[in-house]
């Protein structure tokens, strides 16, 4: 992955923070719970087959747009990490020889 | 190029190379596993196939994948697809029962394809009927499509060393994440 | 889930079973809310068994027949996961040796794309109907000409004296299990009839 310009590296990973990974694994779940649900009545309810996996299909491309790129939202608990401290000792070794 | 991919290499070490190959080793068994319970429990001895040609269109087509099912000590009746292969051939083939005749000894089958023209017994290698034992099994269920892969890896082996080659790029790449 | 490439590869894997379940949802409902046919009535009609004679050959016997079908296939056609239903007409029979037979005389394939009211005729003197209603599967069929030959492995039909013929329906879904059943059957066995000399 080194030999790839930094931008394009950056836009390829897309992190986003460990709070809204969880909240995304969760509420992806749920939402495919519901669509299978919905997709299955709507195509029983007109008696085809297609309409159902067309309703799937849409709804999980529309899942993929809300949580594939990095939008801002999901960076919105970034971790706080503790404030660099500055060495309050000096390395003896180094100093005596 | 690669210098970074391989020092990682390096880096795993004998113990760690040999641990990832059992992995590798475990999850090929457990397959093979499953496939084979698949095969006792349908006594069948490849329950599941991809439909490799057109003549059973338009209810198969190309790359759709078929289970079947060979129930012992019943006979198969006209109107089943079966799929079946006949000695000296190593395509398995699969089309629908017109002809059943049970005798004492054995039962004569002929078989068509719903979109041929022409019965079977020009594919059955000089045998006039088929018999039981030529027969895997018969088709009790179908899910469209999903077979195409393996057919579009045969067509295009290009295509089959592009899949082999991005499977381990992204191996590569899920590696570099963990250490990250 | 941390990584573009992680979602979208976590979420297609999660979506790929979900899609099954899915697939298998419409499988089992379709099943359970599989309609009954009406079993309609086939009438056999100029059944004649002759002998072929050629040259280089052996002599065998060969049957043919024209048939009636009436059968109403609606329902079958507009149940849910009905991709095709394969027709087929056959002939059982058995022989005092207690060899069953078991011939199919003539298929047809309707698919859900196609299904309208079919009739096929085929009597000389009469023309051709014209296509029926779209969306609607009712099956006229008369004095339709047997498609596959009928004759014995044995070359005879010596001691078979009846025969049951049956209109048979393979149904084949999008996705799921296939099942099969009767469309329309023959009032009680027919009569073979004695080999006629020439």
């Amino acid at each position: 992955m080194d030999y790839l310009p930094a931008p394009v590296i950056k836009w390829l990973e897309g992190r986003i923070d460990p709070t809204s990974q969880r909240l995304v694994e969760q509420y992806s779940q749920y939402f495919l719970v519901l669509l299978v649900a919905v997709a299955f009545v709507i195509s029983f309810a007109l008696k085809s087959v297609m309409i159902g996996l067309e309703v799937f299909l849409g709804g999980f491309v529309l899942l993929l747009g809300a949580t594939v790129p990095p939008w801002p939202c999901l960076n919105r608990h970034p971790i706080k990490f503790l404030p660099v401290r500055q060495p309050t000792y000096t390395l003896t070794k180094e100093s005596t020889t | 190029m690669f210098q970074s991919e391989i020092a990682r290499f390096r880096k795993l070490g004998v113990q760690g190379l040999l641990f990832q190959a059992l992995n590798f080793l475990s999850v090929i068994a457990s397959g093979l596993m499953m496939w084979k319970a698949l095969c006792l429990v349908t006594n069948s001895e490849s329950p599941i196939v991809v439909v490799l040609s057109g003549s059973m269109e338009p209810a198969f087509y190309r790359g759709d994948i078929l289970f079947l099912w060979n129930p012992a000590n019943v006979p198969y009746a006209v109107g089943d697809i079966t799929v079946y292969r006949v000695p000296g051939s190593e395509i398995p083939i699969v089309h629908r029962v017109i002809e059943s005749h049970i005798t004492n000894t054995t039962q004569l089958l002929l078989t068509k394809g719903d979109n041929n023209n022409e019965t079977d017994t020009m594919l059955y290698n000089g045998m006039e009927w088929l018999e039981r034992k030529h027969i895997i099994g018969k088709v009790r269920g179908f899910l469209p499509y999903v077979g195409y892969v393996t057919i579009a890896m045969n067509d295009f082996p290009k295509l089959k060393y592009a899949l082999l080659g991005a499977v381990g790029f992204f191996l590569l790449i899920q590696k570099e994440h963990e250490h990250a | 889930m941390y990584s573009t490439l992680n979602r979208l590869n976590h979420l297609s894997s999660l979506a790929t079973t979900y899609i099954l379940i899915l697939l298998g949802l419409i499988s089992i409902s379709s099943l359970i809310t599989l309609p009954t046919v009406n079993i309609g009535k086939v009438d056999i009609k100029d059944l004649i068994v002759g002998r072929l004679r050629r040259w280089g050959a052996k002599e065998e016997d060969l049957a043919t027949l024209r048939f009636d079908v009436r059968t109403d296939l609606n329902p079958l056609l507009n149940s849910y996961n009905t991709k095709q239903l394969f027709l087929y007409l056959t002939a059982t029979y058995a022989e005092p040796t207690g060899d069953v037979h078991d011939v199919v005389l003539w298929d047809r394939i309707v698919t859900r794309a196609d299904m309208r009211d079919f009739r096929a005729v085929t009597k000389k003197n009469q023309a051709q109907p014209a296509r029926g209603k779209r969306g609607r599967g009712n099956v006229r069929l008369e004095e339709v000409k047997n498609k596959y030959p009928w004759k014995q492995p044995s070359g005879s039909f010596k001691g078979v004296a009846t025969a049951n013929f049956t209109l048979h329906y393979d149904l084949m879904p999008y996705v799921g299990l296939l099942s099969s059943g009767v469309a329309a059957t023959a009032r009680g066995p027919i009569n073979i009839p004695e080999v006629i000399k020439r």
